[in-house]
């Protein structure tokens, strides 16, 4: 169970990934993809991700277009990065470790297992099933449902 | 505070009304502060937001456990001329209810009526009684490749105390369920087969006013440096199957956990209780306090003895030179619900100083936050982990799909014949009588 995150972080995250808020919620509770987050790319560049898309928003614009304007290298490269490093750990679980930054790593099986990747494909991770027994004999849910 | 959200189904004494915490109350019922004790169950919770409030539910699982324990009167029924502790301890509503092996019939039987005196092993007989046992606790069971067994916990192995006793388990279920169970002749295996869908009820139905619950207790053998008057106290049979022996016990209860199906929470909803002498928190480890389950001495000798490990196997508790199992709560108790255990811990020593039930701590309880989303039949579970540490001493942590989670493993429960579903009951998976 993990602790408060703030509202922003999941705002700016849904912009980003394309998926609700109720959503990253769930996997936050399972795995601190915000504190995680904030140990590898360090509190400043975290504020300023959420300062940043707090402002374009605040100026008029949809959570959807100031993503993109975080995203556009050519405003600041390194918020950019962090951006994109962002929407990879939401997607796969995967970040650059704190002990060496050149070496992605996941940091545990529940942020393997929360990975937005396997919604995204409208499956669920190996060996990591919610579904009953003879799940496969029916078809998916659809994909608005996993979002 | 406010349990406005609860909707109390008022089936078990006829009392039906929404009642907030801190207002005046009825006879019978114990007002202390801000917290109301009575002895019929809540029946569900009324999500305040899209994924619930965790606060509703801890109280919800604190008026399920003061209303399972509430002194029992005639026919099961709660005595609503009494309060839970008044004198210390009580016998309690819970324990009049079905025991899973009475439902679990040879070939040809029917299970006996509801509330019919269990019967007591004929070796049992021969045993000089301390003061008339009023349980029979069953050291092995005869039905074998169950999920957990009378001594074995969930998938893991047994629990030793620190007296080198084993702890023993005990799964009943309310009237509502055993109801579904011999109505439909679930019991067998080609009532398993007829069934279309095993549903049980999760409210008002032909089969009772209130949802399917169903409840299983962990006790200790109260022994050295124990105090009993510190317990919910059984005096029972110990049966040992295999051996063919009984013995006449003194029993404390350690563990207690609840599952309750209702409207809300078609995944059912799972609160786990423990006694506050069990085990200290990981992060608490130096400590002189007496616990059931863990000494700090032996943690100190390195590696020989480890946290939350297996013990040596086949475990005999008359042979010396074996260690216990050293029990340590991984994961400390929720902020929310340690403020929720002190209302009620308060409210239950407010009544006798010497209440029992004032010595039980809400672990916490596991919901379905999204319970119809259609990609995840759990519902989304929220915490998505929970351990009781004398019934998920070997499963605590959060590892995916091996860590404890009751509504991630009863999920996967399935009738002993196929693949069906049973509505996260288990109890369906060890049936064997043909019909």
């Amino acid at each position: 169970m993990n602790a408060h995150v703030p509202d922003t972080f999941l705002t700016l995250s849904s912009a980003l990934t394309g998926f609700t808020e109720e959503t990253l919620i769930f996997a936050q509770q399972t795995a601190d993809f915000y504190a995680v987050f904030e140990g590898a790319y360090g509190a400043d560049t975290l504020a300023q991700l959420m300062q940043s898309f707090q402002s374009a928003v605040g100026e008029g614009n949809s959570p959807q277009q100031a993503a993109a304007h975080i995203l556009d290298e050519t405003q600041d490269k390194t918020l950019a990065e962090a951006a994109r490093a962002l929407i990879v750990f939401w997607y796969l679980g995967q970040i650059k470790s704190t002990a060496d930054p050149t070496v992605l790593h996941i940091p545990s099986a529940n942020f393997f297992k929360q990975g937005l990747t396997w919604r995204a494909i409208q499956a669920h991770p190996p060996a990591a099933s919610t579904q009953q027994f003879g799940y496969w004999t029916t078809p998916p849910a659809a994909l608005s449902d996993f979002l | 505070m406010s349990i406005s959200r609860v909707a109390r189904s008022g089936a078990t004494i006829g009392f039906c009304a929404a009642v907030t915490l801190g207002l005046s109350g009825r006879d019978g019922l114990a007002q202390t502060n801000d917290v109301s004790l009575a002895p019929d169950m809540p029946a569900d919770v009324i999500a305040g937001n899209p994924i619930g409030n965790y606060e509703d539910y801890n109280i919800y699982s604190w008026l399920s456990f003061v209303a399972l324990n509430w002194p029992v009167g005639e026919n099961g029924q709660p005595d609503v001329n009494s309060i839970i502790g008044q004198n210390g301890d009580n016998s309690t509503v819970w324990e009049t209810w079905m025991e899973d092996y009475q439902i679990l019939v040879e070939d040809g039987e029917v299970p006996p009526t509801w509330q019919a005196p269990r019967a007591v092993p004929p070796v049992c007989g021969n045993t000089k009684a301390q003061s008339g046992p009023s349980r029979t606790i069953r050291h092995v069971s005869s039905k074998t490749g169950a999920v957990v067994s009378l001594t074995n916990q969930a998938d893991a192995g047994p629990l030793i105390d620190q007296n080198g006793n084993y702890v023993r388990y005990e799964i009943l279920f309310n009237e509502i369920m055993y109801n579904y169970i011999v109505q439909n002749k679930l019991y067998t295996l080609a009532g398993l087969s007829d069934i279309s869908e095993i549903n049980f009820p999760a409210g008002a139905s032909p089969f009772g006013n209130e949802g399917a619950t169903e409840v299983k207790a962990s006790w200790k053998i109260l022994g050295k440096g124990d105090d009993p008057s510190r317990f919910h106290v059984a005096t029972s049979y110990v049966y040992d199957q295999a051996e063919n022996t009984c013995a006449s016990e003194m029993l404390g209860l350690v563990g207690f956990h609840i599952a309750t199906k209702t409207n809300s929470a078609p995944q059912w909803i799972w609160s786990t209780f423990e006694h506050i002498d069990n085990a200290p928190d990981k992060g608490n480890l130096n400590t002189n306090k007496h616990y059931s389950f863990y000494s700090s001495g032996c943690l100190d000798n390195g590696s020989t003895c480890k946290a939350n490990q297996l013990p040596e196997m086949p475990w005999n508790p008359t042979q010396s030179g074996q260690t216990p199992v050293q029990v340590v709560r991984e994961a400390q108790i929720n902020g929310t619900t340690t403020r929720i255990n002190a209302h009620f811990q308060g409210a239950l020593k407010a009544v006798n100083p010497h209440s029992v039930w004032g010595n039980y701590i809400l672990v916490g309880t596991q919901y379905p936050q999204k319970p119809s989303d259609p990609t995840d039949p759990q519902g989304r579970p929220f915490p998505p982990y929970l351990a009781n540490t004398t019934m998920e001493t070997f499963l605590q942590g959060e590892v995916p799909t091996s860590s404890s989670s009751c509504i991630g493993c009863h999920s996967g429960a399935t009738a002993s014949n196929s693949g069906k579903p049973t509505d996260f009951t288990f109890i369906l998976s060890r049936v064997t009588a043909k019909d």
